[in-house]
């Protein structure tokens, strides 16, 4: 996977701050309550309904409603589809935060992915400036 | 991909527990596991009782439905975060209980009078129980 690909696979829905805390939070558990889930986070009741209304209309989370006398209860849960989204998500921005380096690591010269990875392989860290490439060679601006 | 980077490892690392595990919803579901325990147990040997076999079944399945309903709400009043695999653990453990009690409940309580000894009835009962309090004793070890 390139950068641009990697860019690419970056899921808007997913990647709000409020959205993608939610979603690590709730891909970490089974199912949490909602008093739980906005105490951890921070935030206010309105904000997180409405994230959590725009991750259940994308199919990603689904609210479960319980009421005890008066007491009502949600419980928040990911699907199956938010689970693979946000994996997916998440594998993307590992490449994107290997930076220059993810597309060398894929390069077609055969050599190790596990090695790149590695803080402790700091050859493989592009020069800035290759010899063979000028200031023109970078990429374009991202469109997102 | 072929290596899962930083962001997919720590999302994998499922050592360490969640944070707003209910400690009353490991004791509700503990007492819940002693309580199916209790009634299995006297179910398995009511048939042998005689005359009062149908008082006993009788009288055991009002107070288990009547403890069903207080553990019910008392379960939901607890119900906060589920640490992963929860949801499955239960599952496994409510659909192996009743396995037990309908395999068991043919010879022991269709068949009416049985000859075999209450040791035997009543292992069977803690066998069908135990999966339960197993999946009551690791939410609450995960709750602390």
């Amino acid at each position: 996977m390139t950068l641009a690909s990697a860019r690419q696979a970056l899921d808007d829905t997913i990647h709000s701050p409020v959205r993608l805390t939610l979603m690590s939070a709730l891909n970490s558990v089974d199912q949490a309550d909602y008093q739980t889930v906005k105490d951890a986070l921070g935030v206010s009741y309105a904000l997180l309904s409405k994230h959590v209304a725009i991750l259940e209309r994308a199919g990603y989370l689904k609210v479960a409603k319980y009421f005890v006398g008066r007491t009502a209860g949600t419980g928040l849960a990911l699907t199956r589809a938010g689970r693979e989204a946000y994996a997916a998500h998440l594998a993307a921005l590992d490449e994107i935060v290997l930076g220059l380096r993810a597309p060398a690591e894929h390069g077609d010269d055969g050599s190790d992915a596990s090695s790149a990875r590695s803080p402790a392989s700091p050859q493989r860290r592009p020069k800035i400036r290759a010899s063979s490439e000028g200031p023109d060679a970078r990429p374009a601006p991202a469109s997102r | 991909m072929t290596t899962p980077g930083r962001f997919s490892t720590i999302v994998s690392d499922q050592t360490r527990s969640p944070q707003g595990v209910s400690t009353d919803e490991s004791a509700v579901l503990a007492v819940w596991a002693v309580v199916q325990f209790l009634v299995l147990a006297v179910l398995f040997q009511a048939a042998n009782a005689s005359n009062w076999a149908g008082m006993l079944t009788y009288l055991t399945l009002t107070l288990f439905l009547l403890a069903q309903i207080a553990l019910t709400v008392h379960l939901t009043r607890a119900r906060r975060v589920h640490p992963r695999g929860f949801t499955l653990r239960a599952r496994i453990a409510g659909g192996w209980a009743v396995l037990v009690t309908v395999i068991a409940g043919w010879f022991w309580i269709a068949q009416g009078a049985h000859s075999s000894p209450v040791w035997l009835t009543t292992a069977v009962a803690a066998v069908a129980a135990l999966p339960a309090l197993v999946v009551a004793t690791l939410l609450g070890r995960a709750s602390r």
